[in-house]
């Protein structure tokens, strides 16, 4: 089987590929996309803030905490540090924007 | 005609991170060739320092793109050795997995690039069509489609569930029913051969000299990988060959790359079944580590990696990390002489140059550039 | 010289540019599918060519150079003229044989003039290319088109009515192929713009609608090339005959664009100087061998 009848049979077959903005990939659940903070649960300990390698995260007080996504390297620290769950991943991927206010989760 | 001097960079399509490679013509003949390296300089070393190690591994995760499990596999065995933790049998196994996986990824990667520079974009396609199927199965079982955070010291992020290995075989199926496609392209097209064969040659001897690792070396019949030489995780009980051609020329690096693929698959299948039931253990929450040096080295899929970390009151003060891509880079003037202008792109592609992770220091002193032997700079910056 | 112009011949001549454009958003398409990807809509050349003409031209030092303002309308132009010949035959002159292959060379010597004026070292070296290969392909045309003037015994293209040539000199239709090939940058034969080595030669200093023009140009002779080698080897039965066969050699262009990969310069040189002993062996065997 040469390069010469696969191209021909992909001519008939239905693309690979997704129309994209039209068509989307569902992510997977463990998909670590955009960061959403909890703040009513947040009890100011402040371990996300210490543990950002990238330091991303701006430590205000207890309940505002502003996280950078612009700066994020998507590691999973703060979620895996903070002792009441009140970060956490979504499976949102698409956030990209010509204004950078736009890339911080409050 | 006279001679002239073209510039390959840092902008130039054939390559896609800046490098300044300028080129002495002589008709369509290299008569010289000399680089200017630095573009994409991050000071990564300098930011590793003074971090904690939990941190750190992130940021040595970020060293490159393609290869991040790697980079973070070589830190991990840097400081596991210091703190002599023996991580158990199924984490080892587990990141074999994901290596091996990588390795597959950046592979079919570096083949699309290299078709795509002698005008094959079809390949290149399919290439990126099979990549993707490994790319699903990062997002599935690490989170992230390019860089993991997979590891943790002593353990890893996720454990693998039934319908996980699965679907990890199912994928590893897809490409692999491809493979024979590539094989038979590569080995048949007559372009293909008057484009790569005998382009760019090094023999075993020079390639000793110049102290090539990874694919580039094995495709001039150095027997050379870390993983054969200096086991690390599960590599041990893993059954594979190590793949070397005897032709030295981009042709041999080529049919090297894409037997490593099949190799590595065999990996994945073999490590697949090796994998236990037990529970994986939990990464540890806080580290305390004594002073100590360390360096740990792994086999990337441009060839060996190798990180080196001192650490003082359980944090990093000096880190060093040293790229594949950083040994071979230093060849590609003596290949180009004497080549014509359409090899540029064949030579430059067959080394698959990763400028982003290569680049470590610069030194420049009252404006200008300083040069160093090996013992003036360690005994100057380190 | 015959002139035979009417309204509907005018009409026709008009229609070739967007008919040319949805050609090469046709084999875009074909190649896309070849490649087992979705690919741009058919109507996207379109779009590119109107972004382009809306475009600033860049502050290239090139911009200061007479020739390098004036060879992009020029070679659209040159490129239209071709047009004249194949299909409507707007215009016909008893000997017209030479005319057509003279408009081809001149094509080829603005695109080299403009690849001097471009200013750029990989504009040099994509001339130098051209010109390498012009030598074999332009004397590969001629002769291929003397070799069915010969056979047909005639002296203008108006006078072809036989059809099926293909099966009579099959090694004529072979080499015009792959002068179809280089002349529409194609692969194998694409190495005057091949963009990993010399940036797509020339067209990386143009901008704007200088750009716009070329790109309609290269459209355009894809087409051309499509619409002759229909008339020459296939013969006209009826217009829609005539533009099935032609899309489905741009089809083949794009086929064969999709499984190979190009050659070095002087690789290509070779391969062309076997494809002119071709055509002159067909050449000479018209006049003592036929079938």
């Amino acid at each position: 089987m040469g390069i010469k009848t696969e191209c021909v049979k992909n001519f008939f077959k239905k693309p690979s590929t997704k129309n994209y903005p039209k068509e989307k990939l569902e992510a997977y659940p463990h998909f670590r996309g955009k960061i959403k903070y909890f703040n009513e649960r947040c009890i100011g300990c402040q371990q996300c803030f210490k543990n950002c390698p990238a330091n991303a995260i701006t430590f205000y007080k207890k309940g505002r905490i502003d996280f950078d996504m612009g700066k994020c390297c998507y590691c999973g620290l703060c979620v895996d540090v903070c002792p009441v769950a009140a970060i956490a991943f979504t499976t949102e991927f698409e956030y990209a924007d010509n204004d950078k206010k736009k890339f911080i989760v409050k | 005609m006279h001679d002239f001097t073209i510039p390959v960079g840092p902008q130039h399509s054939s390559m896609k991170e800046p490098m300044c490679l300028r080129v002495k013509l002589d008709g369509n003949t290299i008569t010289d060739a000399w680089m200017r390296l630095g573009y994409v300089h991050r000071g990564l070393e300098k930011i590793l320092e003074n971090k904690t190690v939990i941190k750190a591994l992130y940021i040595a995760e970020h060293t490159c793109g393609i290869c991040s499990f790697t980079h973070s596999l070589c830190f991990i065995r840097a400081v596991e050795g210091m703190l002599n933790i023996n991580a158990p049998k199924k984490v080892n196994v587990l990141r074999v997995i994901t290596a091996e996986l990588e390795r597959v990824h950046s592979h079919l990667l570096w083949f699309g690039f290299a078709m795509h520079e002698i005008g094959f974009d079809t390949l290149f396609q399919y290439a990126m069509r099979e990549r993707e199927s490994i790319l699903e199965v990062f997002e599935r079982i690490t989170g992230n489609r390019v860089h993991h955070s997979f590891n943790k010291i002593g353990s890893v992020r996720y454990d693998l569930t039934s319908g996980d290995k699965i679907f990890i075989l199912e994928k590893i199926k897809e490409v692999e029913n491809k493979l024979p496609l590539y094989f038979s392209t590569v080995t048949k097209n007559k372009v293909i051969h008057a484009r790569l064969i005998s382009v760019g040659i090094i023999n075993q001897f020079e390639a000793k000299k110049f102290g090539l690792v990874g694919p580039f070396a094995r495709g001039s019949g150095v027997k050379i990988d870390v993983r054969k030489d200096d086991p690390y995780a599960a590599y041990k009980e893993a059954d594979f060959e190590l793949v070397t051609e005897k032709g030295g020329d981009a042709f041999a690096r080529l049919i090297v790359r894409l037997r490593e693929i099949e190799e590595s698959i065999k990996i994945v299948k073999q490590m697949i079944k090796a994998l236990g039931d037990e529970p994986i253990p939990k990464p540890l929450p806080s580290i305390s580590l004594p002073n100590a040096e360390g360096y740990g080295r792994v086999e990337a899929p441009r060839g060996e990696n190798f990180h080196f970390y001192r650490i003082e009151n359980s944090l990093v003060t000096r880190g060093k990390i040293k790229t594949p891509t950083f040994i071979n880079i230093s060849v590609i003037p003596h290949l180009l002489k004497g080549k014509t202008i359409g090899d540029i792109p064949v030579i430059l592609s067959s080394l698959d140059p990763c400028f982003g992770c290569m680049e470590r220091i610069i030194v420049v002193k009252n404006g200008k550039e300083e040069v160093l032997k090996e013992d003036e700079f360690r005994y100057k910056y380190c | 010289m015959n002139l035979d112009i009417n309204t509907a011949k005018i009409i026709g001549f008009l229609l070739i540019i967007p008919f040319a454009v949805l050609m090469d958003g046709v084999r875009r398409k074909a190649v896309a599918r070849m490649q087992n990807r979705v690919g741009p809509p058919i109507w996207q050349p379109f779009f590119d060519l109107i972004k382009l003409y809306q475009k600033k031209s860049s502050d290239s030092l090139a911009e200061k150079n007479v020739f390098f303002k004036i060879i992009p309308p020029l070679y659209l132009i040159t490129t239209l003229a071709l047009f004249v010949f194949i299909p409507l035959k707007v215009v016909s002159f008893k000997y017209d044989f030479l005319l057509l292959v003279y408009l081809l060379a001149l094509e080829s010597a603005l695109f080299v003039l403009a690849a001097f004026a471009s200013n750029s070292p990989f504009g040099v070296i994509a001339s130098m290319r051209e010109l390498t290969l012009m030598v074999c392909y332009e004397t590969i045309f001629a002769i291929v088109i003397l070799t069915l003037f010969i056979f047909n015994n005639i002296t203008s293209l108006a006078g072809l009515t036989q059809s099926w040539q293909l099966i009579k000199l099959p090694i004529a239709a072979v080499c015009f192929f792959y002068v179809m090939l280089t002349e529409t940058r194609t692969t194998p034969y694409d190495t005057v713009e091949a963009s990993p080595e010399i940036m797509a030669g020339a067209e990386s200093e143009f901008s704007g609608k200088g750009l716009m023009f070329l790109e309609l140009a290269k459209m355009m002779k894809l087409t051309f090339f499509a619409m002759l080698s229909v008339a020459l080897f296939f013969g006209y039965f009826n217009l829609l005959a005539f533009l099935s066969l032609t899309i489905l050699i741009v089809l083949a262009l794009g086929f064969w664009h999709a499984t190979t990969c190009r050659y070095k310069v002087d690789q290509a040189f070779n391969k062309l100087i076997f494809v002119f002993i071709f055509a002159l062996i067909e050449f000479i065997r018209i006049r003592f061998i036929v079938w």
